[in-house]
């Protein structure tokens, strides 16, 4: 055996055992895993939930593991990258308080859904066909919108754009003025906004960043530029209460498992983050939208194509 | 292998002083793993010796009992079935008593040195696993138990394929048993049969405890016992690690 070899053999043999997961899994894996999601999670201000979950369930960590313990991961990744967005002045901080107690509500109504559905044993399906029906639909809308978007700042350069488009919402009571956002608007509107995609977090395990900064842009209204860094500052509030929710109901954190992450994570986030920065929005948009569209394929074709086992074993009283 | 010939002799010394003398006698070199963060699956060893030529047959089962461990106890086996294009979990079937960990090893095939009649009963071998069906919403429980040992054998708590066991001179044996990161905790149980003539002459039962220890456990069974403060705590350090990594690459 050469040196190369040896080294090779030293460096991919680094494996660890998890101890809430229950498994031993290669180091290397789990850092490239944490630092590509990272990576994601900095150019498209999303927590990479979406990705994380498949992932780490693709390379044999218990489902249930994996969704606590990527909320708890999502945790370190907001918190580095609101800090790099504050800086920037890029933080809404009343709007993202307004969306948090929307979304605190709305993720507890979640849990109560989840055990709900656990109950009938179709929970599996319900997520499957949750995610392919958001992401399938957020992408392609967001995909249309972008490519529109693109082709109009090529034919009229530097014309302003509208602030934004006033719509039925402008007519609900309990207006408050969000003066980052330049904003005069119902709380109504990011109150449900919060509440929907709090409910969706917690059914798809999920910090659900993919859902709420469309629903920001295009339903709020509020500039692209604060957008990222208000949702989150609310994910990390939201993703903290998922964590020791988890934590007391099911004992699925896997403290050592998102330290790992978190260090793949923050790196990669840092990275995607500054890359972010320099590329159009537009753009970013359009790459966002396809990532999402390939996900939504990608679960799609799992939920349609033969499977390659027709069974699987759920032991009783532990974890799926 | 001197150790090994001295740890028999040893043995060999001490068990006349029982009441009856054992045809077969043997032993683990460790009687515990312990699963620590660099666990990544364990060999273990086994020896052991016979008053007279035979043949030998040794078996590891793993905790039966549910709370043992991720696997073990009661577990139910649920088959997708295709509906409107989708593929949903459908049916069914529940089986008790199920361990959590199967291996086998013999000094020569087993269907040369017993009959199948005695494999049954001494449920030796994969296939001849009793798995109880306590609730089924299929008529075809087989497919289903079929389904159980492959899936298990594919995660390496089930191995078909029989061990060897060899023998050193006509008196001494060894073999050993592998087991992956994924092994259920609790206490397994080890039974090793000598056999003449299609008889099982004389058997030997003694327990292997597997347990967590060290750093995995001590996170294990604060995550188990204290819940609130396990989540407040990985919050904590959530917070703390993306502020340092925000401070890491401030400027840059």
């Amino acid at each position: 055996m050469n040196g190369l070899q040896a080294i090779s053999d030293w460096f991919f043999g680094l494996q660890i055992y998890l101890p809430i997961a229950e498994v031993s899994l290669n180091i290397v894996v789990l850092l490239a895993i944490g630092g590509g999601v990272g990576l994601l999670s900095g150019l498209f201000g999303v927590g990479g939930g979406f990705l994380m979950t498949p992932l780490l369930i693709f390379i044999g960590v218990p489902p249930a593991v994996a969704v606590a313990t990527q909320s708890n991961q999502v945790v370190a990744a907001s918190v580095s990258g609101v800090l790099a967005h504050w800086s920037r002045g890029n933080v809404d901080f009343k709007m993202g308080g307004v969306l948090l107690g929307g979304g605190l509500l709305g993720s507890s109504v979640g849990v109560l859904i989840f055990s709900l559905l656990k109950r009938f044993g179709q929970i599996d399906l319900v997520i499957a066909i949750a995610y392919v029906v958001t992401l399938g639909s957020i992408g392609t809308i967001m995909a249309v919108e972008s490519i529109n978007a693109l082709r109009q700042v090529r034919r009229r350069q530097g014309a302003p754009a509208k602030l934004h488009q006033h719509n039925w919402a402008q007519g609900l009571p309990f207006k408050m003025r969000f003066r980052k956002s330049r904003l005069y608007i119902s709380a109504v509107v990011p109150i449900a906004i919060g509440f929907v995609v709090g409910i969706m977090s917690a059914i798809m395990g999920v910090g659900g960043a993919f859902l709420m900064v469309p629903a920001m842009i295009y339903l709020l209204g509020m500039p692209t530029s604060i957008v990222i860094g208000t949702s989150l500052f609310q994910i990390i509030f939201v993703q903290a209460y998922v964590t020791i929710l988890q934590s007391v109901q099911n004992q699925t954190v896997d403290l050592l498992l998102a330290l790992i992450l978190t260090l793949g994570g923050v790196v990669g986030a840092q990275y995607g983050g500054r890359w972010g920065a320099k590329l159009p929005a537009e753009q970013l948009r359009l790459l966002m939208a396809l990532v999402v569209l390939v996900v939504a394929g990608g679960l799609l074709y799992e939920l349609v194509a033969m499977p390659r086992e027709l069974y699987a074993v759920i032991t009783l009283g532990g974890l799926s | 292998m001197r150790r090994f010939a001295a740890a028999m002799l040893i043995l060999a010394l001490l068990v006349p002083g029982t009441a009856r003398a054992k045809d077969i006698v043997a032993d683990l070199v460790v009687h515990r793993i312990e699963i620590t963060s660099g666990f990544s699956g364990a060999e273990l060893t086994l020896f052991g010796a016979v008053n007279e030529k035979g043949d030998a047959v040794a078996v590891v089962r793993g905790p039966t009992a549910p709370g043992g461990g991720l696997v073990g106890g009661t577990v139910e086996v649920r088959q997708k079935t295709r509906t409107l294009g989708i593929w949903m979990t459908g049916a069914h079937v529940r089986f008790e008593n199920v361990p959590g960990f199967y291996a086998i090893a013999a000094s020569r095939p087993l269907e040369e040195i017993l009959t199948f009649d005695m494999l049954d009963r001494y449920q030796l071998g994969i296939n001849e696993l009793k798995l109880p069906a306590v609730s089924a919403s299929a008529p075809n429980i087989s497919d289903y138990s079929a389904a159980l040992l492959r899936i298990r054998q594919r995660l390496g708590l089930y191995t078909a394929k029989v061990g060897h066991i060899s023998f050193i001179g006509d008196r001494l044996f060894r073999t050993s048993f592998a087991f992956p990161s994924t092994v259920p905790t609790g206490i397994y149980n080890v039974d090793v049969y000598l056999v003449r003539d299609g008889k099982i002459v004389d058997a030997q039962s003694f327990p292997l405890l597997v347990n967590r220890a060290g750093f995995s456990a001590d996170i294990y069974n604060f995550a188990h016992r204290n819940g609130a403060a396990y989540g407040v705590i990985a919050v904590l350090t959530a917070l703390l690690f993306g502020w340092i990594a925000h401070l890491a690459f401030r400027r840059r």
